[in-house]
């Protein structure tokens, strides 16, 4: 099997990475921007794997990445109980609606 | 101390006179003038030999001492008793003279203040005191001649006097500075003592007689006089015989030692003048109190020319007896004013019988004045006119001949005037269309005692046994003559001349008024005219130039500043407004749009933050790479 050139990991991370920033960005849900998050995340995850064939010994990339997988999964519970906490108690998880910093 | 009291006494009576009620201050004033007089002569009697003086220290000015003094010696004692005695009738008079004026009170309390002013000035005892209280006769006397203030004439013959006054005072004030320039003291006691041994400079004798000349009313100064009787006739009376007038003469009298020979030449002249200028003046005035009032100046004209010639005894008797007669021919006029209602002499006539007492004291004063004998007036005249001719022979130049020669012609002028009056009054028929011949009756006789009383001092018995001669008189034991005159034709002569005056008087018809002669009496010789033409006119002018002056420069500089100002100011607010407040409001309107822009970017919208982090985050890779 021929070996995909790397760049083209690094063309796919960048385009889930910006995607992800979009989301992060432009949604107005907190949930969506959460998934954005975890897209960004992803990125990451793919750029970690790519890169992980020049060491292909200790593997260090991809185990790098299931650790960012576990502890996205861990973040993104706490980050969907806090989001359901705000939602308690503001009544919305609009981010937009949301401007309590500038108090 | 009783010289304190009689000078405190008429003081207090100014005082307490403007707040007593007016039926009072007759009765009060009358009081304190024969208490006044009764102290007089007291001291008059108890004179002692010498001269006495009191002094009390005034002021200290860097070391030199100014005192106040006061010298009481025969002069003195003699007029006290004059002036407390010719105030003490025309007091008297003025009750019943004013009595319907309702500023009694006030007219009496301005008497108390004249005869405090004058017995001051005979008590001073030197120039200082004497200045004090001579400006104090000026206000006087500015006051009574004014007292009737309704009067337009009234006020403007009582500034003239005032002012007339002025210009002899600071002649006489320059006069006391140059006594204390040559002789470091101002007091009558060293000042008589340095007096005989060195001779004063002419111009300290002439700046002192500068004030005689104003207040005695002499050649030039002399039109304030006649104008002067606007004021109420007992004033006039007393104005003429005992109080202001009579302070010019007595200075002469003190100051006597310190004239150098050639001022009293020039004293004589003035004098001279004077009594021949007054004289002429009196023949055709119509107005009663007109006449006597140049007839004073005619008889003061005389007393100055005797003391010019060396006659103090001789200057200072006919004061004294001149002070008598002329209080009692201004007391009659009075009184024939009083009758009927008139100071004009065209709308008398005929009077004798309707006035008898006016009249006969009338002829008795009218003689003593024109110097016929057997009156007071002919010794006294006699004894200046003997004065003048001794010294005339005493002169080097024969021109001086003229001074005697000229007083001579004077007391003939005295009694043509004095005839013509005395026939417009008394003699002729009745001229009068507003006043009844039947309504005209003598006063009562508050008014006609001090006229008898003055009537009889016009006598000569009370002078000197003699009625030819004052030889041998009381009043020149006491003040010494300085040399007899010996000249037996100058009695007849001067009798002569007083007849075919007074003949002339009683014949002369009454010339039109536009003859330049008589305007030149009646105008008193152009006098008021000149002085209009040469010193008031451009004073006039100066002051409205001066005014315009200040108006169209001092003015317009002023209000240029003041405008200047105001645009310098504007200018200033234009600045401050768009300059000084620009900048602040500028600072304040960029921090608070920098406010705005940065709280625009703070708009507590998470994703904006991130937005912002990650665009920063772009520039900076971007910048690093």
């Amino acid at each position: 099997m021929q070996a995909v050139d790397s760049q083209f990991f690094l063309f796919v991370g960048a385009a889930l990475f910006s995607i992800g920033l979009a989301v992060v960005l432009l949604k107005r849900h907190a949930i969506v921007v959460l998934m954005g998050v975890e897209l960004m995340l992803n990125a990451v995850n793919v750029n970690l794997v790519a890169f992980s064939q020049y060491d292909p010994d200790r593997l260090q990339g991809q185990m790098l990445a299931l650790f960012v997988m576990v502890v996205a999964a861990a973040e993104s519970a706490v980050a969907l109980a806090i989001v359901l906490q705000v939602y308690r108690h503001f009544r919305t998880a609009q981010l937009d609606e949301l401007n309590e910093l500038k108090q | 101390m009783l010289a304190a009291v009689l000078l405190g006494l008429p003081f207090v009576g100014f005082l307490v006179l403007t707040i007593v009620r007016r039926r009072m201050a007759g009765g009060l004033a009358v009081l304190l003038t024969s208490t006044g007089l009764a102290l007089s002569i007291i001291l008059a009697v108890n004179l002692p030999e010498q001269p006495v003086a009191l002094h009390a220290n005034w002021a200290m000015i860097s070391g030199v001492a100014f005192g106040i003094t006061f010298r009481l010696d025969a002069l003195t004692a003699l007029m006290l008793v004059l002036v407390h005695f010719v105030a003490l009738l025309v007091q008297l008079y003025s009750i019943s003279y004013l009595h319907d004026e309702p500023k009694l009170a006030r007219y009496f309390s301005y008497l108390q203040l004249f005869v405090g002013a004058m017995l001051g000035i005979v008590l001073a005892g030197n120039l200082l005191v004497m200045y004090a209280f001579w400006e104090l006769v000026g206000l006087a006397s500015y006051l009574l001649i004014g007292f009737y203030a309704e009067r337009p004439s009234a006020s403007k013959a009582a500034k003239k006097a005032f002012l007339m006054n002025r210009v002899g005072d600071i002649g006489f004030l320059i006069g006391i500075f140059l006594t204390y320039y040559y002789f470091d003291t101002l007091e009558f006691d060293a000042l008589t003592t340095i007096g005989s041994g060195t001779v004063a400079p002419t111009a300290l004798g002439l700046c002192l007689f500068m004030g005689c000349v104003g207040k005695s009313a002499q050649f030039p100064l002399l039109t304030w006089l006649p104008d002067a009787m606007e004021g109420p006739t007992p004033v006039s009376a007393l104005l003429h015989a005992a109080t202001m007038v009579a302070a010019g003469i007595f200075l002469l009298a003190r100051i006597h030692p310190l004239l150098a020979p050639d001022a009293l030449v020039v004293i004589a002249l003035v004098g001279t003048v004077t009594t021949i200028w007054g004289g002429y003046s009196a023949v055709f005035q119509t107005d009663i109190k007109k006449v006597l009032a140049f007839s004073t100046v005619s008889q003061l004209g005389l007393m100055v020319a005797g003391m010019g010639t060396n006659n103090v005894a001789g200057a200072m008797f006919h004061l004294l007896t001149h002070a008598f007669f002329k209080a009692g021919l201004f007391l009659s006029a009075g009184a024939i004013i009083h009758a009927v209602h008139t100071q004009d002499m065209r709308q008398m006539g005929g009077l004798r019988k309707a006035l008898p007492t006016t009249f006969v004291g009338y002829s008795v004063c009218a003689a003593a004045l024109s110097g016929l004998p057997f009156f007071s007036g002919f010794l006294s005249k006699e004894a200046i006119l003997g004065g003048a001719f001794n010294w005339s022979s005493e002169q080097n130049s024969n021109l001086s001949f003229l001074v005697p020669v000229l007083l001579l012609i004077s007391s003939g002028l005295t009694a043509c005037y004095m005839v013509r009056q005395w026939r417009l009054i008394f003699f002729g028929t009745y001229r009068n269309e507003y006043v009844m011949i039947r309504q005209v009756h003598e006063p009562d006789w508050l008014m006609r005692g001090p006229v008898v009383v003055l009537v009889l001092l016009s006598v000569w018995f009370w002078f000197s046994l003699n009625p030819l001669s004052a030889h041998g008189s009381w009043f020149f034991r006491i003040m010494p003559m300085t040399e007899e005159s010996t000249y037996w034709w100058l009695a007849p002569v001067s009798i002569g001349l007083v007849l075919i005056g007074g003949w002339i008087g009683f014949r002369m018809r009454e010339p039109k008024k536009t003859y330049s002669y008589v305007r030149l009496s009646l105008e008193y010789g152009f006098l008021d005219t000149f002085f209009q033409h040469l010193f008031i006119n451009p004073t006039l002018k100066l002051a409205t130039l001066l005014n315009r002056t200040d108006q169209r420069v001092v003015d317009k500089v002023v209000d240029g500043a003041g405008v200047s100002t105001v645009v310098l100011a504007n200018l200033i607010m234009v600045f401050d407004r768009f300059g000084i407040d620009g900048i602040v409001n500028g600072a304040a309107w960029i921090a608070g749009r920098l406010g705005r822009l940065t709280r625009s970017i703070q708009n507590g919208q998470v994703q904006s933050y991130i937005t912002v982090a990650v665009v920063g985050l772009l520039m900076l890779l971007w910048w690093l790479l």
